[in-house]
């Protein structure tokens, strides 16, 4: 008996070249081309889009100047970034030094009896850019008792009858005797607004003065009166503040009409 | 020529892929050059072969002549900007690959089979048949076509990117180099692809595998 015959093994790559043996027939070629020839005249006459051609040949133009295009960017971006953080600081240290700009309108004071240099005074007021920056950076106690001082005429001939500028002003002149140094700085502070450019600054004073008028500008006043010593403090100041504030006008008017009223025999007041 | 052109020539694989890359950069200058007509060449050089990569990968005959002319007339209207950073026969399978994952991709939902007609005659292939079954006549047939089937199916079944590494090294005989650079890949991910494919291809034509 003779056994079957031996088969040889089948790998998967004997597999796969069969794919190798699957051909399209012998009439398929020349249908094939005669469609490719169709295409090609179509694809001929055709109209590309013209950013097909002209793209790559921008690129291909561009690539020439890769550095240069890029070192100039660099540099726009810097020069932009660098002008922007520029005026960014200058806005943001403005308000932080406008209170200290007022040491130099106040010379008299230190002086402390001639009146008749208020006529050097400024009005309004002027602010200083760079010599706000100066002057920010001297020590904060005297930016801090400078900036007390009153800055027009008409405030200053007002703070001067009151008891805390006169003591601010003898203190300055002491300290101007006894220190060198401080006058120093104090003398460099007053006049700067003459060379340097100048920023309209509303008047905090004055504009206390224009609320004598109203009721409520008579109530902060006698409040600011009743109290001006301890004004020095900021934390009793922002609580006068808050206080006058939350009084408006309706409301007074509303709070007496409640605690004064009449009816048939009888009137009333409420305390 | 540049550093990167004389790269490009190192990376095709054997000496004759070298003649072969420089007798078409020689065609390619011509059409370059205004010889329109030389262009001809380059598709009937190439035309069975790009039509097999594509049909392998569509398992669509019909799909495979259209993608086969569109990769040969992209190749022509850009015929201008091939540099010669590698060879002609590279650029042109990177077309020809490119238009079919895009096909593919596109037409995920929508797959028609239909195959061509297995060549008999091929030896290779006939030997194949022979160890895999004794039967004559239209019993072979019947065996062949559904053995194609099966084949085309395992095919299917694997991703894109697995079918057309599996397609270009196993059927049309590329090298993993050349592969890389088709598909822009490394030649590691080339070979993992590959063990990847044939691990799943083999499980699925368990049958007709014989130890």
């Amino acid at each position: 008996m003779s056994s079957a015959p031996e088969r040889r093994p089948v790998t998967i790559e004997d597999l796969l070249r069969l794919k190798r043996a699957e051909r399209p027939s012998a009439e398929f070629w020349p249908e094939w081309d005669r469609q490719l020839r169709t295409k090609q005249l179509a694809a001929i006459l055709d109209k590309r889009p013209w950013w097909r051609d002209a793209l790559p040949r921008l690129g291909l133009a561009l690539g020439r100047y890769h550095l240069p295009l890029g070192a100039t960017a660099i540099l726009a971006l810097t020069i932009l970034t660098v002008r922007e953080y520029r005026s960014v600081n200058t806005e943001l240290s403005a308000p932080v030094a406008t209170p200290v700009a007022r040491v130099g309108a106040p010379s008299v004071m230190r002086d402390g009896t001639d009146t008749g240099s208020f006529a050097e005074l400024r009005q309004p007021t002027t602010v200083a850019r760079d010599e706000v920056e100066a002057a920010s950076a001297e020590p904060q106690e005297i930016s801090r008792a400078v900036s007390l001082l009153p800055t027009t005429r008409d405030s200053i001939m007002d703070a001067m009858s009151r008891p805390a500028a006169r003591e601010i002003a003898a203190n300055l002149a002491i300290a101007r005797a006894t220190d060198p140094a401080l006058a120093r700085i104090l003398k460099s502070a007053a006049g700067y607004e003459l060379s340097a450019p100048r920023v309209q600054v509303e008047e905090p004073l004055a504009r206390v003065a224009a609320l004598h008028d109203t009721r409520q500008g008579r109530l902060q006043v006698y409040s600011t009166n009743a109290a001006y010593a301890p004004d020095t403090n900021p934390a009793v100041s922002r609580f006068h503040d808050r206080q006058v504030s939350h009084l408006s006008e309706d409301q007074l008017y509303e709070a007496a009409a409640h605690r004064i009223g009449a009816a048939g025999d009888r009137a009333w007041l409420k305390f | 020529m540049n550093v990167t052109k004389v790269l490009g020539k190192t990376l095709v694989a054997s000496p004759e892929r070298q003649l072969e890359a420089d007798s078409d950069w020689a065609v390619v200058q011509r059409v370059q050059a205004g010889d329109v007509a030389a262009f001809d060449q380059l598709i009937l050089k190439y035309r069975e072969r790009l039509y097999a990569i594509i049909y392998n990968l569509t398992g669509n005959r019909e799909d495979a002549a259209d993608l086969a002319q569109d990769a040969f007339i992209k190749a022509f209207q850009s015929i201008n900007r091939f540099a010669g950073h590698a060879s002609f026969f590279t650029w042109l399978y990177r077309i020809a690959v490119n238009s079919t994952l895009g096909h593919l991709r596109k037409n995920r939902l929508r797959q028609f089979f239909s195959l061509d007609q297995l060549d008999q005659d091929d030896r290779p292939a006939a030997e194949v048949i022979a160890a895999l079954t004794d039967v004559r006549g239209p019993e072979r047939d019947a065996f062949v076509n559904e053995l194609q089937e099966k084949l085309n199916e395992a095919l299917q079944k694997l991703s894109i990117k697995h079918r057309t590494v599996l397609t270009l090294f196993e059927i049309d005989g590329l090298s993993h180099q050349e592969i890389a650079e088709i598909m822009d890949c490394s030649v590691g991910t080339v070979r993992s692809r590959l063990h990847y494919a044939k691990q799943l291809l083999q499980a699925e034509l368990q049958p007709y595998i014989r130890r």
